[in-house]
């Protein structure tokens, strides 16, 4: 079996409250992170990916957010009730955390390594200048060229992909047991993605760190994750393997996904297609969310949502359609 | 080229075009370099047949995107129309070439009037080109596009904050179409989508150009996207087409060392490409534009550069019918086995 996870997230509920009703965001979201690997989380804008995350960052805020239940263990410690200075302990320093936009999370009016030095100097005992030199070495690490004269640089003489080397470097500054990228190399060309991509790879060896990869990108989801968790309208929908998830989905949502991503053997005149919209979030069909989509919908989809139940070893999901078939077989 | 060769309409021939876009600085804010975004870019799009653009952020595909359209004056070269030249045209000309000609953009939040209802936003092109008679024939017209885009007739009141993202493309699809346009540039039409959402408006762009027949210069940079759409696909690099040719010939048997580096560089989930896969990886940032480099302006990233690269620039070659390539390899100046 596997080993002992370093992260688990059990029956997470974060809802949002607004005048046009309870948004809820993140549903019922349970989950492990297990030592040295990657986790790929992946769904379209709105299915709660980045909320889970931010929610194990303790990063929402309340109001209009609430953390509505659920546990979060990280070291013996649940997340959730966790006093202001254990979670200072934890965030930035044991899991930490780089977004999508660098330039919006780096301070523009401080130079680059004095940002990084910040960072370690909140989390460790030790002088101004061990921090910069410190990040000077950081820099280097995350492939900077010329890393001393870059110090020295300010957020916005640096291009997209150094800027998101910056927040690689400031994030894995302290050492973290946990790194969450959450769509780290969207704003990215291709070219520079591929790089950082790997630099990720590297580091991630190199530093023994767990990553949580969140992306709406099947094909980075796929180069970078073990496994990978599929989201839909807050909920977890898939969760398996990384091989055995690409090769053989088994949920409709998964399915119509990558049935509706060219890739580059697509022949054909037309995608195949996931009909209707993305469901507003305070406006959820009944039962399962993404049975008006489904082709396979059935009559308890729309009645009853289904739990996230485990289909193998290695694999769970939440669908009728895969415990009806296995209830007709035990009959 | 030649005469007799002409089954296919040629609909838009850019030849030679340039776009340097000034900076101007200092005192009395004179001219200090440019940007140059288009550099002596040429090609073709015959009639009913789509032509992929594709390329990093700075390549200028999208001021390419706009020149060809004159919404943005050009430096040099032409771009010519059903063999009108669109930039020698006087203003009333110009205005009824536009109706054959149009555009829809990356974001449909920012390219639609939030003030306005959807028919008036769709509507108001027929107006402005005395298209319909009146009120009631407009609404025929709206309505009639509109359906066949996807969207409901009774959604035609309600203004854009009420739609979704993918309903909004399919807004301004409709908006692009009622004018029955000959040519549509599509520039990044669904870079902003989810991906369930970027397949439905990837086929209502095909249905719409087999139905009615139409031609596209679609820009993107997701490499996917425009295997899937293209008949012809070129490759742009710091402003330069450094490839062009049919979308097998590219795909398959890429002859730029940019072109092969950002096929590999796709993710994809293909597991039995991902194991066979040779991954290349560029060294260092894209280069700026106003700056670019010398000779071959990919020699301070290619793999395969050597000196003479770096001093002159390769010219247009034509390695296979219709597959023309910027690269001194390609010329056979230099060989990939002196790397």
């Amino acid at each position: 079996m596997k080993e002992k996870p370093i992260l688990e997230v059990k029956n997470l509920k974060t809802y949002f409250y607004s005048d046009s009703g309870t948004v809820k965001a993140a549903d019922d979201v349970s989950f492990e992170v297990y030592p040295e690997e990657t986790l790929g989380i992946v769904g379209e804008s709105g299915c709660g990916k980045s909320i889970t995350c931010m929610s194990i960052m303790q990063l929402i805020e309340t109001p209009p957010g609430k953390y509505e239940g659920g546990e979060i263990i990280f070291d013996g410690i649940d997340i959730m009730k966790a006093s202001k200075k254990q979670i200072m302990e934890i965030r930035g320093n044991k899991i930490s955390m780089i977004f999508q936009e660098p330039m919006t999370s780096l301070n523009p009016v401080f130079r680059v390594a004095d940002q990084i030095a910040e960072a370690i100097m909140i989390h460790q005992k030790i002088s101004k200048k061990e921090a910069r030199e410190e990040a000077v070495l950081m820099l280097g690490k995350v492939g900077i060229p010329n890393p001393e004269r870059v110090a020295k640089d300010y957020p916005f003489s640096l291009s997209g992909g150094m800027r998101q080397r910056v927040m690689i470097a400031m994030a894995l500054a302290c050492k973290p047991k946990i790194l969450i990228a959450d769509e780290p190399t969207t704003a990215l060309d291709v070219t520079i993605q591929a790089q950082v991509l790997q630099l990720m790879n590297d580091l991630k060896k190199d530093y023994k760190t767990s990553v949580i990869f969140i992306t709406h990108d099947l094909g980075v989801i796929a180069e970078m994750s073990d496994r990978v968790m599929v989201m839909y309208a807050g909920k977890v929908v898939e969760l398996a393997d990384v091989e055995e998830l690409f090769t053989e989905p088994m949920h409709p949502y998964t399915i119509g996904l990558m049935k509706s991503k060219p890739d580059m053997k697509t022949t054909g005149d037309r995608l195949t297609v996931i009909q209707g919209n993305v469901p507003n979030l305070n406006q959820l069909p009944t039962g399962c969310a993404f049975h008006p989509r489904c082709p396979y919908a059935m009559d308890i989809c729309r009645e009853k949502a289904p739990d996230l139940r485990d289909l193998s070893s290695s694999r769970k999901i939440a669908c009728w359609k895969e415990f009806q078939e296995e209830g007709m077989k035990n009959e | 080229m030649s005469d007799t060769a002409t089954k296919h309409e040629v609909l838009l021939r850019v030849d030679d075009l340039v776009k340097h876009f000034p900076i101007r600085g200092g005192l009395f804010k004179q001219v200090k370099s440019h940007v140059r975004a288009v550099d002596h870019v040429s090609f073709e799009i015959e009639r009913g047949k789509v032509l992929g653009i594709v390329g990093e952020s700075g390549c200028g595909k999208t001021t390419l995107g706009r020149t060809v359209l004159r919404l943005t004056p050009r430096t040099a070269g032409k771009v010519f129309f059903k063999d009108k030249d669109i930039f020698e045209q006087g203003k009333g000309n110009l205005l009824k070439l536009r109706t054959k000609m149009q555009i829809i953009f990356q974001d449909p939040y920012s390219s639609l009037n939030p003030r306005l209802p959807v028919n008036e936003i769709i509507g108001e092109a027929l107006v402005q080109h005395g298209m319909v008679k009146n009120k009631s024939e407009m609404m025929d017209r709206v309505i009639d596009i509109i359906e066949k885009c996807g969207l409901f007739p009774e959604q035609a009141c309600r203004y854009p904050h009420q739609f979704s993202g993918g309903q909004r493309q399919r807004i301004c699809i409709a908006r692009a179409l009622v004018l029955n346009p000959e040519f549509v540039v599509c520039d990044e039409t669904v870079s902003a989508l989810d991906v369930s959402i970027q397949s439905q408006i990837i086929n209502l762009l095909k249905e719409m150009q087999e139905h009615l027949g139409l031609t596209y210069l679609f820009i993107s940079h997701d490499l996917s996207v425009v295997r899937f759409i293209s008949d012809q696909v070129g490759v742009m690099y710091l402003g330069e087409l450094v490839e062009y040719g049919e979308k097998n010939q590219i795909f398959n048997t890429p002859r730029h060392p940019y072109t092969e580096a950002l096929l590999s560089a796709a993710p994809t989930f293909d597991f039995a490409e991902l194991r066979t896969r040779k991954r290349i990886i560029l060294k260092g940032d894209i280069p700026s534009p106003v700056n670019p480099p010398s000779g071959c302006r990919f020699h301070t990233r290619c793999p395969f550069a050597q000196e003479l690269c770096s001093i002159e620039s390769p010219e247009d070659i034509e390695v296979e019918p219709g597959h023309r390539v910027r690269c001194h390899m390609a010329s056979g100046k230099i060989s990939a086995s002196g790397h």
